[in-house]
């Protein structure tokens, strides 16, 4: 957290090595996040690169974060999901960035797993924004419960049951609606 | 999900992200682990759907990013570089403030609020002096401002403190002129030295309507062997003129200093007129008859003449 407040201080300056390490340190989480929730990831190249650009507008306007930066960087990203979702940006196309079909893997299994993770995506576009947002932040962005809970403005207790009733929704959707 | 199932799959979400597989994690819930499993797996799947960062577009990215940071004007102006240029700029202004000071102070007159800073601002240039003939040129710039510093407030009508330098220009029973100040004695005045005109004085005083009511005069002499000593720190009523009347017991004559200008002959000794005897006086007068007939003797005694 102090390291944190220092970087966030100098960034403030406008310090470029403060700037190149907070690309650095958040821009994983982030694109991964975004790529979680919108199931393109050429356009979640573009929303991660903009969580970035629109963080110098907010230091060059001093409406920069003061106190996390991490917390404001998914708060940002989240609007531009949002956003995203409400223009009907969509484009069907097999995901570009899959795993390498491993040598062993028969065009079945490719297929079979292609299928699962769009059944998957799709199970996911389901769930409420909320069960969206932590599941994208633990699973995609493999933040821990703490930090969630940070950005999510919420207990870590509050947290865990939101994650719990997201994946046992998924469950349920994955399994045409049977099951505990 | 009733709420038991919920906790425990809470616990098993923890167990999974600390690493455990998903066997060990079933091995602690045997009676739910039926229930427990497609949950566990929907977890696991949804893991393996998170895209990986591709470096090429984190790097690309990172260098927008960075351009655009360079683009801002006024960047990199740190806190320390900030805090830098107002320490600077307060320090200017102190500096401009003092100097500004000082040149106020010029004009101040003793008892106003800037006349110590005044004489500490001559004090500093005396210090600074390169030579002994630049200081001794700003000693006598500095004594001049003095008398007019007393000019200025006898004729303002102010009533204070002041220690000037002199020349003593008459001097009389109850007032002495010192270059043009009229210079007030009475009898707490302590008077030091020769009291002469010429000489330079030292005078410690009340400005007031009169003049300089004087506290002490010191007479400063360049070279004391000049003058001889005379009496030092007695309270002495004021002086009386001298009279031309020889008086019977003999004072010691006060010798010229190097600025004479009314200089006060005194008999050293009482003249005294010797009533001619007869004798001498035949011989000087056959001495002169025979002279004035002759002409041609050389007469080298002369007594009497």
């Amino acid at each position: 957290m102090q390291d944190e407040l220092a970087l966030l201080a100098r960034a403030r300056t406008f310090d470029l090595d403060a700037l190149a390490k907070i690309h650095d340190v958040y821009y994983p989480s982030i694109f991964r996040y975004i790529a979680y929730r919108i199931d393109d990831p050429q356009a979640a190249e573009d929303l991660a690169s903009e969580v970035f650009t629109r963080l110098l507008a907010a230091l060059k306007s001093r409406r920069a974060p003061q106190t996390t930066l991490q917390g404001w960087l998914f708060s940002v990203a989240a609007r531009l999901v949002n956003d995203h979702h409400r223009r009907r940006y969509h484009r069907t196309h097999v995901a570009l960035y899959d795993e390498l079909p491993a040598d062993d893997d028969s065009p079945a299994e490719i297929a079979e797993a292609n299928a699962t993770s769009g059944a998957l995506r799709e199970a996911l576009a389901t769930l409420t924004e909320e069960q969206q947002t932590v599941i994208a932040l633990r699973f995609g962005s493999d933040l821990p419960i703490r930090d969630v809970a940070g950005i999510m403005g919420k207990t870590e207790g509050a947290v865990k049951q939101l994650q719990v009733r997201a994946i046992a929704a998924l469950t349920r959707k994955l399994s045409g609606g049977t099951g505990p | 999900m009733n709420r038991d199932l919920e906790i425990k799959l809470m616990d098993c979400l923890d167990a999974l992200a600390d690493g455990s597989t998903l066997e060990e994690i079933l091995a602690r819930y045997p009676q739910d682990a039926a229930a427990l499993r497609p949950h566990l797996q929907t977890t696991l799947a949804v893991c393996k759907l998170a895209d990986s960062v591709h470096p090429a577009a984190q790097s690309r990215s990172k260098a927008a990013f960075l351009a655009a940071a360079q683009d801002i004007p006024n960047r990199g102006w740190s806190f320390r570089r900030l805090s830098a240029l107002g320490a600077l700029a307060i320090l200017l202004m102190v500096l401009g403030l003092v100097a500004l000071l000082f040149i106020t102070a010029e004009s101040a007159l003793p008892g106003s609020a800037l006349y110590g800073l005044k004489l500490a601002g001559e004090d500093i240039r005396l210090r600074l002096a390169p030579d002994n003939i630049t200081r001794d040129g700003l000693r006598t710039q500095f004594e001049q401002g003095r008398l007019n510093e007393v000019r200025d407030l006898l004729a303002a009508g102010l009533d204070e403190r002041v220690t000037f330098r002199g020349e003593v220009e008459s001097i009389e029973p109850e007032r002495w002129i010192v270059s043009g100040i009229t210079v007030v004695i009475d009898q707490n005045t302590i008077i030091s030295g020769p009291r002469v005109p010429g000489v330079e004085a030292r005078v410690t005083g009340q400005t007031s309507r009169e003049g300089v009511q004087a506290l002490e005069i010191v007479i400063e002499t360049p070279d004391p062997s000049i003058i001889p000593p005379a009496p030092v720190q007695t309270r002495e009523a004021p002086i009386t003129p001298a009279t031309a009347t020889p008086t019977p017991t003999p004072s010691p004559t006060p010798r010229p200093t190097a600025t004479p200008t009314l200089a006060v002959a005194a008999p050293t000794t009482p003249l005294t007129l010797q009533p001619p005897s007869d004798n001498d006086n035949d011989d000087e007068e056959d001495d002169g008859d025979q002279d004035s007939e002759e002409g041609d003797e050389d007469h080298s005694d002369t007594s009497g003449d």
